[in-house]
Parts: C-alpha cells; sequence; structure tokens
C-alpha cells in the first residue's frame, strides 16, 4: 500500500440510479476537485457545494453536489471530497477518469477504511466491523455490527485489558520493587483479576458462534425420514410454494434452499432429501448432499410422526437438533400428549394447516441461542478475532497454573500474562503485522 | 593561552561512577586518556547511598565486571554485607545488593586508578567544548586552558545546575563557586542541544550514637555470599549488620500535617521526581492506607558515626524531619549530621544520542551518567563503560559497541535512553527487560565474555577464567540429560512429599519439578570431579546457572523464537537525513517525536515513546516499500 498519493472509487454501487457518489481522498482531492468545476475559491469545510462538471474539453457534462471534509475531521482523516452526481454510470467512469487524470490514483478494496485506521481514526475491530455492517443481513445483525463499530467490543477488550494491566503490575512490583519476600496477597489478587479476565474473555469467545450467526445468517436444515412432509414444511416457513410436494416418497432429491428473517435474524432454510438407503444414483447423491448440509447446519429440524418415532441423528453435529412432530391435525391430544412427553422439546406443527409455525418459528430463534436484548451486549464478529481471543484465554489458563504452583514463579506469570496482553493488542489491532492487515482489507469492497 | 602537552586520545570530563568507568575503558583498550575534575579528592565518591547493586542493578553490575569495569571488584573489596535480593521470586530476578564502606571504596577506586597506565588526571571546570565542523577537537577550562583531544566523554552530571531545597530553603550547589557564571549547560544549549530538568531526594543522615541501637531489628547479610565480579577469587566479607525501624501513625501525622512545606511534594520543584524512589512525604500522601514504611539505617562505612536512612528521602523542613522521625521506635532521641534535602539539576534527553552514546549534532562527543536523566551509581557506570569504550572505538575508526536488550540490561538502559521520552529520572528495573529470562546475573560471563574480548576490554587471561567456569554450568546441564534410576532419586522425592519415579527418567524432567532444586540430584550424577579448582561460590553459583537453564528451557525457547522474528526489522537501517516531517500519514506526535529523536534503525523508531504502531507500519511502508 502507498500513503501519500490520491485515491478515487465510486462509493455507491456500479448501475443507474437517482444519484452516485464519487470519492476522493488524499492531499491532492480538493485541488483536483477544483480543476474538475474550473473553479479557484477553495471548498468550504463540512458543507455541500453546487457546482458543474467539466470534461477535458473545457465542456460541462454534469451539475453535482460536491461535500469537503477537511482533514483531520474526516473519514480517513485525510482530505475528503465526495462528488454526488446524477445516477449515470458514465458520469462515474468520466470523474473518476478525469480524477486520475489529474493524478489520482483508483482504490484498492477497502483502502479508504485502511487509511481511516492508519490515521487512528478507528482501530482494527471497529474497521472489521465496518464490512460487516455493509453485508450484514437483518436487524440484528445492523444493531450488532453499529454497536461494535461505535467501539462498544473495542470499550470492552481495553476494560479487560486494564484489568489484565493491573494483574501485570501487581507481579511486577513484586519482582521489582518489595524486597521482602513473596506475600501471599500478591498471588490471591493476581488469581482473582485474572480469573474474571478468563471468565470474560470465555464470554466473549463463545459470543463469536452468535454474532457470526448474526452477521452470516443462520442454517436451518429440514430432515426426516421420506414423505413425512419436510417439503410442506419448508413452503410453510417460506409462506410460498418453492419446493415440490406429492405424496411419493423421495420426491425431493437436491437440496432447496430460501432465505427468510425471524426476528431480525436472517436465515438460509434447507429442504434436503429424506434419509433412506437407496440403490439409485441421483437420490443417493442427494442424500449424500443432506448430510453435510445436516453436519453443518446451526439447527437441524427433524421431523418425525407418531408413527416414525425414531428421531434422526447423526454424530459430529455442529449445531442443535429441533425435533419437529408434524401432521398434527391427523392426532388425538392424548397421542400428541404422549410424543411431547416421550420427545424432549418437541415442537407441534401441522405444515398443512399452519398450526404450530409460529411456535416453530420462535423455537428455532431459541435455538440459535440468540440474546433478545442485544443492545447491552457485545459480540466477536470476526474469525480473526475469535483466534486471537482464544490465544489470550490460553495464556490466562497458563497464568492460572503457574499460580497453582508452589513456589510460584512470579518471574514466569509476567511472560505468560504478557502473552495474553500481547494477544488483547492483537485484537485491537495495535500490535498487527502489515500482510494481516492487507488481508483484512482487501476483503472489503471498493470504495470503503 | 596554555595548552596541555601530551594529547590524549580520550578526555573523560567528570569523576564519578561514570567517569571512572569511562577512563579505565579507554585504558584497557590501550588509549590516553585524560581525565577531568572539579576536585580530585571526590573522584569514585558515593554521593548517595552506601550500597552497590540491588533489584536489576546488581545484574548491571555483574555486566560491568564482564565488561572489564570496576564496580563490581570494587564493591567486593569494601563491602560490609551482601545479599541475594528476590531470592524466594525466580533466579531470572535474583539481584545481589551490597552494603559497602564508603571511605574504603572511594579509597580502592582512587588507588585501582593511579595504578592503571594511560590514565591522567586533571583538576579543572570544563566550560566550553572546541569544536570544528561540527566534531569536537578538546574542551576549555574555566582558567583558559585549552586540552586538545579527538574525543570528550561528558560525565559531569551531577555537577549541573544543582538546587538544593530545604523545606523552602533553597541553596545553589554542586557548582562549587564563581556565582552566575556560565557553566556548561548554558554552552550546550547555545550549540542547539535541548536541554530538562530533573529532581531527586536524599535522606537525612543521622548520629550513630543518638540511634538507640537496641530498640532496632537486625538485617544481615547472606550466610554463604556471591561476590559481584569475576575476579574475586578470595571472598569474606565481614557482614557487618544492618537494622530496620518502621515509621508508625504519629510519624505519619506529623508529615501530613506539614506536606505543604515539601517542595518536593507541593510542586515548587520544577523537575519530575523519580516514581519508584519517592519521598517520605509521597510515599505517606499515595499509600494512605499504610500504616508503616519500613526504614533502613545503614552505616556509611564501618563503625561509621554517620547513618544513612534509606527509605526516607525527604525534603521538609529540617524541624519536621527530625519531629518526624523521633516518632519512630529507636529514633527517639535521633540527631542529625546532615537534613535530607531535595536537589534539581540540569540534564539533556538521551534521545539527542545515538546507541554508541555519542551526539547526534556533534561528532566525537558523548554523553555518559546523570547527564543523560538517569539515577544511580550502576546506570551511571554502565553508560560510563559504554561511552568510554566507544569514544576509544572512535579513535580506532573501529565499529561501536553495542548491546541488543536481549544481551544485557546495559542494552535495554541504552536503548530506552535513545528512544524513550525521560519524564523522570531513569532508574533500571528488571520489568523493562521483556527478554528477563535470558538476562540473569548467573550468565552475564557467558553473555558477555566474548564481546569483552573483542573489544580489548577484557584480558584473555579473564575470558579463559570466565569460560571454566561456565564449563561447569555446562557439563551439569549435560548430565541432567541423562537418566536417574528410580533407587537413586525416589528416596528424596519421597522426603520432598513428591510423586516418586517408577522407571528411570532423565533427571532434568525431575529438576523441573517446582519443588526440587539441583541440590536434590544426587551429586556423583553431575560427575563434576574436576572442577576443584573453581571458588566455592562460583561453583555454587554455576550449579544455580544449570538449574536456571533447565527450569526456564521452555520459556527460554519461546524468548529465542520472539527474538528471531523480531531481527528482520530490529536492524533495517534507516537513512539519517530521511525527513519524517514530510510524511502525512504519521500522526502529527510521531512525526515531531521521530523528527526529534532520529531513530537510527526501524528497531528504534518503533520504541519511540509517542510512535503507535500505526504510525510504525506506515513508517515501515515508507521506507521498505
Amino acid at each position: 500500500m502507498i500513503l501519500d498519493d490520491t485515491i478515487v472509487a465510486a462509493a455507491t454501487p456500479y448501475g443507474y440510479g437517482g444519484i452516485a457518489v464519487v470519492r476522493l481522498s488524499g492531499g491532492a482531492a480538493e485541488s483536483i476537485t477544483q480543476n474538475i468545476c474550473r473553479r479557484t475559491a477553495k471548498f468550504k469545510d463540512r458543507h455541500a457545494t453546487v457546482v458543474t462538471l467539466y470534461g477535458s474539453n473545457k465542456e460541462p457534462f454534469d451539475d453535482a453536489v460536491v461535500t469537503f471534509y477537511k482533514h483531520p475531521n474526516s473519514y480517513t482523516g485525510e482530505d475528503i471530497v465526495e462528488f454526488s452526481c446524477h445516477g449515470s454510470p458514465t458520469i462515474v467512469e468520466k470523474i473518476i477518469e478525469l480524477a486520475m487524470n489529474l493524478g489520482a490514483r483508483t482504490a484498492e478494496p477497502g483502502e479508504f477504511t485502511h487509511r481511516a485506521f492508519i490515521n487512528g481514526k478507528l482501530d482494527l475491530v471497529q474497521a472489521e466491523s465496518v464490512a460487516a455492517v455493509i453485508s450484514g443481513q437483518g436487524e440484528k445483525s445492523i444493531q450488532l455490527n453499529h454497536r461494535v463499530l461505535s467501539g462498544e467490543l473495542s470499550k470492552k477488550i481495553t476494560a479487560i485489558k486494564k484489568s489484565i494491566i493491573d494483574a501485570l503490575s501487581y507481579v511486577e512490583f513484586e519482582l521489582d520493587v518489595s524486597e521482602d519476600d513473596l506475600v501471599p496477597d500478591a498471588v490471591r489478587r493476581v488469581k482473582q483479576i485474572i480469573s474474571l479476565a478468563l471468565s470474560e474473555m470465555s464470554l466473549l469467545a463463545k459470543s463469536f458462534r452468535e454474532g457470526r450467526l448474526l452477521n452470516r445468517g443462520a442454517s436451518v436444515v429440514i430432515t426426516g425420514p421420506p414423505n413425512i412432509g419436510k417439503s410442506t414444511l419448508f413452503n410453510a416457513l417460506l409462506n410460498e410454494n418453492r419446493a415440490i410436494v406429492s405424496a411419493v416418497p423421495g420426491t425431493t432429491r437436491d437440496v432447496v434452499d430460501a432465505s427468510v428473517v425471524y426476528g431480525g435474524i436472517s436465515i438460509m432454510l434447507t429442504d434436503t432429501a429424506g434419509i433412506r438407503n437407496s440403490d439409485e444414483e441421483i437420490e443417493s447423491e442427494g442424500i449424500r448432499r443432506a448430510t453435510e448440509k445436516i453436519k453443518n447446519a446451526d439447527v437441524v429440524l427433524s421431523l418425525f410422526d407418531v408413527n416414525e418415532r425414531e428421531l434422526f441423528t447423526t454424530k459430529g453435529l455442529n449445531g442443535s437438533l429441533l425435533p419437529v412432530l408434524n401432521k398434527c391435525d391427523l392426532y388425538n391430544q392424548q397421542q400428541i400428549n404422549k410424543a411431547q412427553g416421550e420427545i424432549d422439546g418437541c415442537v407441534c406443527v401441522s405444515a398443512k394447516t399452519g398450526d404450530g409455525i409460529e411456535n416453530l418459528k420462535s423455537a428455532i430463534n431459541k435455538n440459535l441461542c440468540v440474546t433478545e436484548n442485544i443492545s447491552d451486549t457485545v459480540f466477536l464478529i470476526t474469525q480473526r478475532q475469535y483466534d486471537v481471543t482464544n490465544s489470550c484465554i490460553n495464556a490466562l489458563n497458563q497464568t492460572l497454573k503457574l499460580l497453582e504452583k508452589d513456589p510460584v514463579g512470579f518471574e514466569l506469570l509476567s511472560i505468560e500474562i504478557r502473552e495474553a496482553l500481547d494477544a488483547v493488542d492483537r485484537i485491537l489491532g495495535k500490535t498487527t503485522s502489515e500482510d494481516i492487515l492487507n488481508n483484512i482489507f482487501s476483503n472489503f469492497c471498493v470504495g470503503k | 593561552m596554555k595548552h596541555i602537552q601530551n594529547k590524549a586520545d580520550v578526555l573523560v570530563v567528570g569523576g564519578g561512577h561514570a567517569g571512572i568507568e569511562a577512563a579505565l575503558a579507554v585504558a584497557r583498550i590501550g588509549k590516553k586518556c585524560c581525565l577531568i575534575t572539579m576536585d580530585k579528592k571526590a573522584v569514585g565518591r558515593m554521593s548517595c547511598n552506601p550500597a552497590i547493586g540491588g533489584l536489576a542493578k546488581g545484574q548491571m553490575v555483574r555486566e560491568i565486571d564482564v565488561l572489564g569495569g570496576i564496580m563490581g571488584l570494587a564493591a567486593d573489596n569494601t563491602g560490609l554485607q551482601f545479599k541475594m535480593l528476590n531470592r524466594s521470586k525466580g533466579k531470572s530476578v535474583w539481584s545481589p545488593r551490597a552494603q559497602v564502606d564508603k571511605r574504603m571504596y572511594e579509597q580502592y577506586i582512587n588507588d585501582y586508578i593511579n595504578e592503571q597506565s594511560g590514565i591522567t588526571i586533571v583538576e579543572g571546570e570544563v566550560v566550553r567544548l572546541l569544536l570544528k565542523n561540527n566534531t569536537v577537537t578538546g574542551v576549555a577550562l574555566r582558567g583558559g586552558e585549552k586540552i586538545l583531544a579527538r574525543t570528550v566523554v561528558l560525565t559531569c552530571g551531577t555537577f549541573l545546575n544543582g538546587l538544593v531545597h530545604i523545606g523552602e530553603r533553597k541553596v545553589r550547589a554542586g557548582r562549587m563557586g564563581e556565582q552566575g557564571a556560565e557553566g556548561i549547560t548554558e554552552y550546550l544549549v547555545s550549540l542547539g542541544f535541548a536541554g530538562g530538568r530533573l529532581k531527586t531526594g536524599t535522606p537525612p543522615r543521622l548520629v550513630a550514637g543518638s540511634i538507640n541501637w537496641d530498640q532496632l531489628d537486625i538485617s544481615v547479610g547472606d550466610k554463604n555470599p556471591t561476590p559481584f565480579s569475576y575476579r574475586t577469587t578470595e571472598f569474606y566479607p565481614p557482614n557487618v549488620p544492618c537494622f530496620t525501624t518502621q515509621t508508625n501513625p504519629s510519624c505519619h501525622k506529623l508529615i501530613r500535617g506539614s506536606l505543604s512545606l515539601s517542595p518536593m511534594f507541593s510542586g515548587d520543584v520544577s523537575g519530575v521526581g523519580p516514581r519508584y524512589c519517592p519521598s517520605i512525604e509521597d510515599k505517606i500522601h499515595r499509600f494512605a492506607h499504610r500504616e508503616a514504611h519500613t526504614l533502613f539505617l545503614e552505616p556509611e562505612w564501618r563503625d561509621s558515626n554517620q547513618i544513612y536512612t534509606n527509605g526516607f528521602s525527604t525534603s521538609l523542613p529540617e524541624k519536621t524531619q527530625i519531629k518526624a522521625l523521633r516518632c519512630v521506635r529507636g529514633l527517639e532521641r535521633v540527631e542529625f549530621y546532615r537534613p535530607g534535602y531535595a536537589i534539581e539539576y540540569d540534564f539533556f534527553p538521551s534521545s539527542q544520542l545515538k546507541a554508541s552514546l555519542e551526539t547526534k549534532y556533534i561528532a566525537g562527543l558523548f554523553f555518559a551518567g546523570q547527564i543523560n536523566g538517569t539515577s544511580g551509581y550502576e546506570e551511571a557506570a554502565a553508560q560510563g563503560l559504554i561511552a568510554g569504550a566507544n569514544a576509544a572505538n572512535y579513535t580506532m575508526n573501529r565499529d561501536p559497541l553495542l548491546l541488543g536488550r536481549d544481551e544485557a540490561y546495559i542494552g535495554v538502559l541504552i536503548d530506552d535512553l535513545v528512544t524513550k521520552d525521560t519524564l523522570e529520572p531513569y532508574r533500571m528495573f528488571t520489568s523493562r527487560a521483556e527478554y528477563r529470562i535470558l538476562i540473569r546475573y548467573s550468565n552475564a560471563g557467558e553473555r558477555l565474555a566474548e564481546t569483552a574480548l573483542q573489544h580489548n576490554l577484557i584480558s584473555a587471561e579473564l575470558f579463559e577464567t570466565i569460560s571454566n567456569y561456565f564449563n561447569i554450568s555446562k557439563k551439569t546441564v549435560r548430565a541432567l540429560n541423562s537418566s536417574l534410576r528410580p533407587e537413586d532419586i525416589n528416596p528424596t522425592l519421597v522426603s520432598l512429599g513428591e510423586r516418586p519415579i517408577k522407571q528411570s527418567c532423565p533427571a532434568k524432567e525431575i529438576l523441573k519439578r517446582p519443588a526440587v532444586n539441583i541440590h536434590h540430584i544426587p551429586y556423583n550424577f553431575l560427575s563434576l570431579a574436576d572442577a576443584n579448582d573453581c571458588p566455592a561460590f562460583f561453583f555454587e553459583e554455576m550449579l544455580m546457572e544449570a538449574e536456571a537453564i533447565i527450569k526456564y528451557e521452555g520459556y527460554i525457547k519461546r524468548q529465542l523464537k520472539q527474538i528471531e522474528n523480531l531481527q528482520k526489522q530490529e536492524h533495517r537501517v534507516i537513512p539519517a537525513d530521511f525527513d519524517y516531517l514530510q510524511v502525512s500519514s504519521l500522526s502529527q506526535e510521531a512525526r515531531e517525536k521521530l523528527d526529534f529523536v532520529r531513530p537510527e534503525t526501524l528497531g528504534q523508531a518503533y520504541r519511540v515513546s509517542g510512535v503507535s504502531p500505526a504510525d510504525a507500519s506506515v513508517l515501515s511502508v515508507y521506507l521498505f516499500r
């Protein structure tokens, strides 16, 4: 990455629209804009100015609104100009071309945010949430990413960091200042602080599954024996006739996906072939694919009826299993009660009549373990954050292990605690190598 | 105008701990040295506490010794008691300390210097440097005499515009004479050096006869002490006891009532005071929950009638000091030789130096000691030795002697000095060393003897002596790699309450258990029969060293790995004329700091105060894309 030049990119997606936005960032942003507008006056900081845009042949080609953000009070921390022009791809391309002729360069993916990070406008956790905000689906995902972007997660991690530093200073005090023998009090205090930090970091690590669920969407897979009504349930949950339904067992061969939003969470719902021994090549392949989907699902809806009581189970299930008694409309209350009594946590529905479908939806959400009110919780949102959190947890565990020994090696404690601190700094991007940074920002779209 | 003949290679200005080590290093390397001091009688004087070493400082004394310095040997020969501090806390932080006889110490140093050929001592006050094209050519004295030399090492820190505070009384001190005259500080500032001001405190000196000794607690040294110096072969220190007592609530109440009268507390002192060596008024204010602080009553020399009150630095009015001390057990009728006082002095932020301790602006000019904002004899001596050696190297166009942060506390000290802001007097702590496990006092010889030999700082004979000592620890480690039979170790394990072993297993695995130490391993097993000519204290130390190597094995490997990962950027050289102000992506603070400090390598740049990791990655991209 080069840092001292001016970059340009379209900030709105390619295509026709009401308006389109082109963004320039860098030391030459203002002069390039003056040139395109054939204007000698400076732009007023944080003001929108109506201008006419001129091509290289000095012919005007569009009227636009230019907003100027003087550094350091801008997204990237550099001078930024945003052109809001009419939403034609030709106009957008023309502005970019003109800017490039005047010395700007097209931005790499995520380069605006990378610059914001380098200039200290965002920490790494916040920067990561920018990508998540853009790609996030479902209201909860958006809420969560906004909280991370506004620094809630960083604040939480910084608070944990502070307590780890406290523990380290106890240790260093014993090694560096106190000439007395070790006081049991120091061991007790360090243990207390580290245990607390460990439990908070563990909670964060646990939150990753939920955070990822909110951001990427959850996967819910329907399975069960042939002809139990999986496709009918699929359609009922979607509220449309997506899958083909028939009375012939083995109608569904391939997996069928559709996306829905329940309670603010984006869900990818999958219908699968009924699992049975089949010699038929296509059906066998369908069953293989179904098994794969089931393994990786967040929630597996396992259908049964009062006659086919055997629940689908598979070893190595990553998500949770939610038993669903279908065709309730065919049974009397006694039969239903009996099934519910025998199968823990089962939900009764009739995919055909729609009875119990709302109950099933909330049971799905409950199984996803998504916190009802996320406005006072924070989640880890990227795999990177999760991995580094785990190395911090390892170091804290090592620390506690050392504290159990007799005598306690304080100089070793210091090494482990420093390792935990280093991990925390890596989460925040305070000590993150250039390659990792480039990797993170290259996953962004151009223009952000 | 008089020119002093017999032109020296190196002029050392100042005869304190830094100046002495500088002059001796120059002489050992074989260059001619002229040491200029304001008072010949004050050479080697211990102006503060009567002790050498201590936490992190003891390690530095050992390092100075391996590099051929005098401090450790002098302490071994004049010590009253020796103690290994931190013995309960892991071998990498064990720190030796000695109480010494100040008079004998000073005498020992003087005798040693007089015997050393190649050093001339001149009395005089240096007021100006002689310069040509930003290169030093000598110095001018107060009387107008000039002394020529290719290099100058300034170590006159304790004499820079000292201002003594006793209560609200202020006395100019340290400058000895001519009032209001322009001194070396003003001259250096006129050359463009940035200056600053620091403060430090001293405790009162008590009259021994006025102390009720029966009321005090006794603190003695180790029964089997370890000397500082690898050159010491006979070692029988007298083990003179020290005495301790404790402050109490009524003493604290008195001090608290007079806080407004203390310039070190009230903010009347413009310099910044040391955080870890706080005055008693600061301690009482900041650790308000503590009802008592330990005071160490240290004899300044053997049978001294003058007692140093370690732990009671103060600048309160004399009357308050004495009233407060008279509340303390054993000091009910105490009298002063001299009250405690705070002293303020000038220093020159050491980020104006290269890692060789040569100034960045004037070639051939070196700074060492308190002039760089450090506090403590050991910190001063370490810098003096490096500056002296590098001044000598400079005259021979040789590469400077540089020690890494992973090699020595001295390396940590100098790297911190040239990269970090000095907001308070710099004192060494083990926690400043990120590779603390690797730089133990017990492996100083292993770490530094070869470098010392290469730079002619020690003789081939001493190098061999040190190598022979370390052969004992190496042999022991080898022996510990072989297997022990259950019948040879189980009785010991059982008596320690440890789980016995069922089949033969490498001795080192048993030694790694926290409750087991090297002496629990059968002595025959270590096969050290031929190590008889090693003094007992070093033999014991080498066994301890072998134990440390085994116990720390995993951690040592981890730290070595970390160092390997950092090496790449550490030594990338930044062009001396690099224009930081032009790099607009650096934060304003980083731009200004880097422009002031002008780091020599990328590794140094990363450690400059005010440079964030984001700035560091910008810099790396800029310089090496």
